[in-house]
């Protein structure tokens, strides 16, 4: 045996390590911080800013609305990442749930949350026959008086286009995912400087821009709806603008979670990071910097010549089906930057960057269900991955399965409904996990104060992960009740429907779990209970 | 734990094994696993290899305090509880602790045969209390226990192994655990970037392998007990590494390559036994069938003072039933 030191500088050595395998295994910050990056989308998360937040709450402060917002993702992202640090394997959420809580609360939590993960990974993909591509294609059929072009944009946003678009991206995802892993991640790899590269361009285009440029290429680009008759037009339709900070801190507490959903997912892959505390906490906490950062500089470069005001009444008047409103990132950018090469960046960006978010939806809600497969709630044929390209070919076909019903949803209602939707149904499984982890320097004491790094750190003499635990809780709480607050960021008038649904799919995981419990004792002579049970030390 | 429908009535040939790897000097992990042999109603406890630790923190005496470095954090100690409390904590994540001065550590530091004697004093200290207890609360519940080393123990281990009153080191083995099952057991494994104690090419890997099948006399019901995983399976994945030793990751994703024996596969395909059992990647936790083979990797988090384990019903000729458990 070779013997190896580690120190620091003259100073005493702190650690004396022997020469044994698996010491080098770390995840870099960076490398999370680019996955965060890549799991909040600089696509979708675009399209939200510039439409959803101004569209739905005329008036608010869209950089305070970002701000707030960050900074109560960042609480939330402080508990998953003590969640994941506490259970560093697959399935964070869930695995600490079941062993804090019950099983009984967390497998049904855990199961909504994938089913409706696979939902809204739909409806991401159904943004590209509806955001996506008709930016492109209506720019240039202005710009080359190419009729088809404006023809395809108006089938591609149709309920026959959205089918028909969403699934041949949900079909593009699924055999995606059947490549080598080493592949999908070098896809993501490409999407995640395709993405990065469009908003280059968006940026130097609003960078670049003026009121005059904007106005007239506007004037050009949408006929229907001239610059200066899209306040009045809004306003005429029913938009009522609240400049007050109520609307726009009650904008900011609600909308944080659709901007920047996607930095605490790297929880779900606690098992595969080393120095679990430091690298998710950093890597979440990075990757809302970035994105608020990019978001913002369009924000404040864009408004420099088109007031806030305009973004909200091109929103509303979207959200309330006017076929000449276009309130996304791209076409703004289109219209003051009428460059071919631009139009194709930026439409290959995102469209490429949305199937990637798909990917990564795909990718975590596959590895939960490993970690259900791997407590044997469900048969082990689900965690399967195939031998010579390791990919979880079973998951992510149950996976497809649900995107393609989140993009028949998005067709009969909207891509912007079912993801209201998965705000609600995301924050309410995060109960139980939020939960677990508030109580967890009770309930497994001995287990937390082994737990490294931010997970056995105190406020004031009580554990943090209680104490922003609870802040965290009362975030997920405001978000569950937000759509029976305020009905147009939920479930307007699909309440009732809404809600059954919720009810019937946890009656089900509950079903599942009872079945899954019978059939091993009866038929292996094992209790999946024992495995959530604690061992206490001999 | 109550099993219901439990099959193992006397000579039905029904057996349940419990069995970890993986425990890396954490005696959290050790005493958990004891604990779980009971609890589970295991009647055989199989561990399979890498049982010392990695790494001696140096406690600093210094006037009227001790400080050290855990996973980075600096620990100031002011009392002697304080002080045992902490020791505890070390010996619990499974590193070793060395009361010393500064001076002390620095020439340790400089000195690589006197640090390699400390380890195999510490390492084998521990090994010693942590098999004489296993003998204390084992063999009143009548549950054997079958150990043998890993590529991270030290040949220094195996006399330790040897002069257990109550475990058996069954390292190149076959033995009876009933008139069913037959236990193959080997701790060597493929080369690691790291070149460990039992690190070996591959060619010694096939006739150690060789030599153990030969002596198996129930294939059907023989159990595999292998320190190394079989190449190319959900439960050999680890991190692919540069030169350097340092992680491959793209877009922020660890690249995962396979790091079993393919002598270990090529053995379990061509002697299809019953079960399989192995360790040494700690991230790759899990199951996997080959033909009608169970392989079963139950993962390791020792740093955190996990306990991670399998517990398998046998029939004579059939895995009846399984799980992964941690605590």
């Amino acid at each position: 045996m070779t013997a190896t030191t580690a120190s620091a500088g003259g100073a005493a050595p702190r650690l004396f390590v022997r020469k044994t395998s698996g010491l080098i295994r770390t995840i870099g910050v960076g490398g999370a911080l680019v996955f965060g990056v890549h799991c909040i989308s600089l696509s979708s998360s675009g399209i939200l800013t510039f439409y959803s937040v101004p569209g739905l709450w005329p008036g608010a402060n869209i950089l305070v609305v970002l701000t707030l917002a960050a900074i109560l993702c960042a609480m939330h992202a402080y508990t998953f990442s003590q969640i994941g640090a506490a259970a560093p394997r697959a399935g964070a959420d869930y695995t600490l749930a079941s062993r804090t809580l019950s099983p009984w609360l967390a497998f049904p939590a855990s199961f909504a949350l994938v089913l409706f993960s696979g939902l809204v990974a739909g409806s991401l993909i159904a943004w590209i026959p509806t955001v996506a591509l008709p930016a492109l294609l209506t720019a240039s059929g202005v710009l080359y008086n190419a009729e088809w072009a404006t023809s395809l944009a108006e089938f591609s946003r149709s309920q026959a286009g959205i089918l028909v678009f969403g699934t041949a991206g949900v079909l593009v995802t699924l055999v995606s995912l059947f490549f080598p892993t080493r592949t999908v991640v070098r896809m993501m790899g490409i999407g995640f400087i395709l993405g990065l590269a469009a908003w280059a361009v968006i940026l130097f285009a609003f960078g670049t821009g003026s009121e005059q440029s904007f106005a007239s290429g506007w004037n050009q680009s949408v006929p229907g709806l001239p610059f200066d008759q899209v306040i009045p037009q809004a306003e005429s339709a029913g938009m009522v603008l609240d400049t007050s900070f109520g609307n726009t801190a009650i904008a900011g507490l609600i909308m944080g979670f659709w901007i920047f959903y996607g930095y605490y997912i790297p929880t779900f892959f606690a098992g595969e990071v080393k120095e679990a505390p430091r690298t998710l906490l950093w890597g979440a906490w990075g990757s809302l910097a970035v994105t608020w950062a990019i978001f913002a500089g369009g924000v404040l470069l864009f408004t420099r010549f088109v007031p806030q005001d305009w973004m909200a009444a091109q929103g509303y008047l979207f959200i309330n089906g006017d076929p000449n409103a276009n309130p996304f990132v791209t076409f703004y950018a289109s219209v003051l930057q009428p460059n071919v090469i631009f139009f194709v960046l930026m439409a290959v960006g995102f469209i490429y960057t949305l199937i990637n978010l798909a990917q990564t939806y795909f990718f975590y809600a596959s590895r939960i269900m490993f970690a259900w497969a791997f407590d044997r709630i469900v048969p082990e044929w689900v965690a399967d991955v195939h031998p010579e390209t390791g990919s979880p070919r079973n998951a992510v076909v149950v996976i497809a399965v649900l995107a393609e019903l989140g993009v028949i949803a998005s067709a009969f209602y909207s891509a912007l409904f079912v993801q209201l939707n998965f705000v609600f149904y995301a924050a309410i499984t995060m109960i139980v996990p939020i939960t677990a982890a508030i109580v967890y320097p009770y309930v497994r004491r001995h287990l937390w104060e082994q737990g490294a790094g931010h997970v056995k750190s105190m406020i004031f003499g009580v554990p943090s992960m209680t104490v922003v635990g609870i802040g965290t809780l009362s975030f997920i709480l405001l978000l569950v009740v937000s759509p029976f607050i305020w009905p147009a960021v939920g479930f307007g008038e699909q309440q009732g429907p809404a809600l059954l649904i919720f009810g019937a799919i946890v009656v089900l995981g509950l079903a599942i779990f009872a079945v899954a419990r019978w059939y091993r004792q009866r038929e292996e002579g094992i209790d999946i209970m024992a495995t959530f049970v604690e061992v206490p030390p001999a | 734990m109550p099993f219901l429908k439990r099959s193992d009535k006397a000579g039905s040939g029904f057996v349940r094994i419990i069995q970890a790897a993986d425990f890396h000097g954490s005696t959290a992990a050790w005493r958990k696993f004891m604990a779980a042999a009971k609890q589970h109603s295991a009647q055989h406890a199989i561990v399979s290899g890498d049982l010392t630790g990695k790494a001696i923190v140096p406690i600093i005496r210094s006037n009227a305090h001790h400080e050290g470095y855990l996973f980075g954090n600096k620990v100031v100690t002011e009392t002697d509880a304080e002080l045992a409390a902490f020791r505890q904590r070390i010996e619990n994540v499974g590193f070793y602790d060395y009361l010393c001065d500064a001076d002390e550590a620095r020439a340790l530091e400089a000195d690589p045969d006197r640090l390699h004697q400390l380890f195999v004093e510490k390492m084998n200290r521990r090994l010693e209390r942590w098999l004489e207890f296993a003998g204390e609360y084992l063999q009143p519940l009548g549950i054997p226990l079958w150990v043998i080393p890993g590529n991270d123990d030290d040949h220094s281990v195996d006399p330790i192994l040897n002069a257990a009153q109550y475990a058996r080191n069954v390292d190149h083995q076959v033995v009876e655990l009933d008139d069913h099952h037959e236990l193959v057991s080997m701790g060597d494994t493929s080369m690691t970037p790291w070149e460990c104690p039992r690190d070996y090419p591959e060619e010694h890997m096939v006739v150690a392998v060789r030599d153990l099948v030969e002596q198996i006399r129930n294939p059907a019901g023989a159990i595999f007990n292998f320190h190394c995983p079989p190449f190319n399976t959900k439960i050999d994945q680890a991190p692919a590494l540069t030169p350097d030793l340092e992680i491959v990751h793209e877009a922020g994703q660890v690249m995962m390559t396979s790091a079993g024996s393919p002598a270990i596969r090529r053995a379990v395909q061509e002697v299809q036994p019953l079960l399989s059992l192995h360790g040494h990647i700690h991230e790759a936790r899990g199951v996997q069938k080959l033909g009608r083979t169970v392989a079963l990797n139950p993962g390791s988090e020792y740093a955190e003072g996990v306990m991670k384990a399998a517990i398998v019903n046998l029939e004579p000729t059939r895995v009846k039933g399984y799980m992964l458990i941690s605590g």
